[in-house]
């Protein structure tokens, strides 16, 4: 028994080391790397080829980098990331990882995109505050480039495409102002403090709302960690015991709004004349305003930053040296009027039914 | 000698009664603090926001007097409740939500079960390792996006019967299984029997390992109501939902005076438990105070609880020791 156990134990270490030589050849020779898919090239070519630049016909490869995966609008641009590389560049090899809300693992991975010998990085930050010049530049000067969605970067070497934050708390207070009664009492749910998209929303609010209309009162401003919807339930059910009258509830995002919704709802209180205001456009807002509860939300179109984000970074592959580019992506404010394009918007993509 | 005596029955009722006292000057600070605090919407408000939680804690309760703990509960919440609307949406039928989900959570607790008593795994390993499972499950199931339409599922949330929301009423009925099971069934007093002594409650002819088992089964049973009644308060199918609610579940039980080291513990004291972490969320918020001192209290109050807990059993401890020395020292 002791000697089949032995000798099991020397084949899985034969094996263990024939895989290690296997997968670090190619982060010292990156120029080997087709001899593990022959099919596709001779095994005596990739010998010549320099170790700087890859084969011809060797498929693109890039890394996707996702904040969260379990957010929804993270989902959501990253499926919609899938469905562009698979419509435009069929033949480009994507990997999507999950950084699962943890800024310290985005360095792992750009390690794993080097040393796997990925051309490019598409990466959606977990945080717009997350310091990542040094980073991006770091890995730049080591021949992998960055391109970022959803969050500005300013590095000199990176180039990115986003929505603006502040002025879709901007727009979509702007919209607040025409709609809410005189006098009117309104609460603020933000995120997690000190997170950029958060407080920049937050701002856009509380901007637009004192400078147009001195007459609203904001009862309170509370953070909801994590833009969680459940907690912003309970933060609403106790605004609905601590004040008699609200008349509107502005939130940095869409879920945490459909959350007050539902404590609203469960107080008994008329949530159709009351105002219910988002930011991001998903889905399930849209239904909302739709059945007439969510008053309007801001479209941060991941359709469309997902196809400039793929074209950057494609572009980045084509010419490396490329001066950085920044691309805004047009927001649309989500109002009753026009909530029937966004509805189809999101079955088109398969989100809804 | 009287007033030794006198101090020692106060730190007996202390022991005893101290988690009811400091319910019930919480209750009487929260008054003070706010008019709309002892209302009857403000209560019910209080009592929605704590079902789920006190429902997981029931479950935490039986497990942590065994001698377990379950630091999968708010993973599989999420697993079973998203598998739960599914089962909904393709059938319409309540009762099969809650059979499909509960289904799901026992067969996760068993397994949990299966590894602490089997495979000898210590309790945070296995459950810690089964959260990650269940919790990449449930993204893999659902490919990570949420199910935005969970048609009339809602209303388990938002029904009332009578003057009690329908949460409420399913929080009630497993803490009266838990009172009823720790009480009254050779089951419960088996579990006080494993989390107390071990090797004691083995010698003495209880089956540890199947009585640790049958607790993992009855507390998955109802983190699968938790699993249907979460995604109903939340009207969609989240599937990041519940994140780390096994450390609220654990407080509720501790604070109620469930001792971490097992054999202790009872359903009131959860449900107190539950309701004074409920309390204080809501009475800061009536107060109108940041989110984050609340995390800050709450903390604080496991530390005070847990101390009392530890402390009451090093007195207990010494006042064993000291009637035997005095024994010994009579003969």
């Amino acid at each position: 028994m002791k000697k089949i156990i032995a000798l099991l134990l020397v084949l899985v270490m034969v094996l263990a080391m024939g895989a290690c030589a296997k997968t670090e050849a190619p982060a010292e020779t990156p120029a080997e790397k087709p001899a593990e898919t022959p099919a596709e090239k001779p095994a005596e070519e990739p010998a010549e080829t320099p170790a700087e630049e890859p084969a011809a016909d060797e498929p693109v490869k890039i890394m996707v980098m996702a904040k969260k995966l379990a957010d929804p609008f993270c989902t959501w641009l990253m499926n919609m990331t899938k469905a562009t590389f698979e419509e435009q560049y069929p033949d480009v090899e994507f990997t999507i990882v999950d950084q699962n809300g943890d800024p310290s693992l985005t360095e792992s991975f750009f390690d794993q995109a080097l040393l796997e010998g990925y051309d490019a990085c598409l990466v959606q930050k977990v945080s717009g505050s997350q310091d990542t010049d040094a980073l991006f530049q770091k890995f730049a000067a080591e021949g992998l480039r960055t391109v970022i969605m959803n969050n500005e970067v300013d590095d000199g070497t990176t180039s990115s495409v986003f929505a603006a934050e502040y002025a879709m708390g901007e727009m979509v207070a702007t919209y607040a102002c025409e709609q809410l009664p005189e006098n009117a009492k309104v609460c603020i749910i933000k995120s997690t403090p000190s997170l950029f998209s958060s407080e920049q929303r937050a701002l856009g609010f509380t901007d637009v709302l004192a400078a147009n209309r001195p007459d609203v009162e904001i009862l309170d401003i509370k953070n909801v960690e994590g833009w969680d919807k459940a907690i912003a339930i309970n933060v609403a059910s106790d605004w609905c015991q601590r004040f008699d009258q609200i008349d509107a509830i502005l939130s940095c995002n869409d879920g945490m709004v459909l959350g007050a919704i539902e404590a609203c709802k469960a107080d008994g209180r008329d949530v159709q004349t009351m105002q219910f205001y988002g930011i991001d456009g998903l889905a399930d807002g849209c239904l909302s305003i739709e059945a007439g509860e969510q008053t309007a939300s801001v479209l941060q179109d991941a359709a469309a930053m997902a196809r400039e984000g793929v074209r950057l970074v494609m572009e980045v592959v084509e010419n490396p040296d490329m001066e950085p580019t920044k691309f805004e992506i047009t927001t649309l404010l989500i109002t009753p009027e026009n909530i029937a394009d966004m509805l189809q918007m999101h079955r088109d993509n398969g989100v809804i039914k | 000698m009287k007033a030794k005596n006198t101090q020692s029955k106060l730190g007996s009722i202390i022991n005893q009664y101290g988690i009811y006292l400091m319910f019930l000057l919480l209750v009487l600070v929260s008054t003070f603090i706010s008019d709309n605090f002892l209302t009857y919407k403000n209560i019910m408000s209080v009592l929605r926001q704590i079902s789920v939680t006190a429902v997981l804690a029931f479950g935490m309760t039986i497990l942590i007097i065994s001698g377990g703990v379950d630091l999968s509960m708010g993973s599989v919440v999420a697993l079973s409740g998203m598998v739960g609307i599914n089962a909904y949406l393709s059938s319409g039928s309540y009762v099969l939500a809650f059979v499909v989900s509960c289904a799901i959570a026992m067969v996760v607790g068993y397994i949990n079960g299966i590894l602490v008593t089997k495979f000898l795994m210590p309790n945070f390993i296995a459950t810690m390792a089964m959260d990650t499972v269940a919790r990449g499950s449930v993204y893999i199931y659902t490919g990570g996006s949420p199910i935005y339409q969970i048609g009339e599922l809602g209303l388990v949330s938002s029904t009332y019967v009578g003057p009690l929301p329908l949460p409420v009423i399913f929080m009630l009925a497993v803490g009266c299984i838990t009172f009823f099971i720790l009480k009254f069934t050779r089951f419960g007093r088996s579990l006080y029997a494993c989390g107390g002594n071990k090797e004691a409650a083995a010698a003495s002819g209880i089956n540890v390992g199947r009585i640790r088992r049958m607790a993992f089964l009855v507390s998955g049973f109802f983190v699968g109501i938790a699993g249907i009644l979460q995604m109903a308060r939340l009207n969609s199918g989240l599937p990041d939902t519940a994140m780390n609610y096994h450390g609220d579940a654990i407080a509720s039980a501790v604070i109620g005076g469930t001792s971490f080291t097992g054999g202790v513990g009872s359903a009131v004291g959860t449900l107190v438990g539950a309701m004074i972490i409920g309390i204080i969320s809501n009475i800061l918020n009536l107060a109108g105070v940041q989110s984050y001192v609340q995390q800050v209290v709450k903390g604080l109050i496991i530390i005070v609880a847990v101390a009392f807990d530890l402390m009451g059993k090093a007195r207990k401890i010494k006042k064993i020791r000291a009637n035997t020395d005095e024994k010994k020292a009579a003969k």
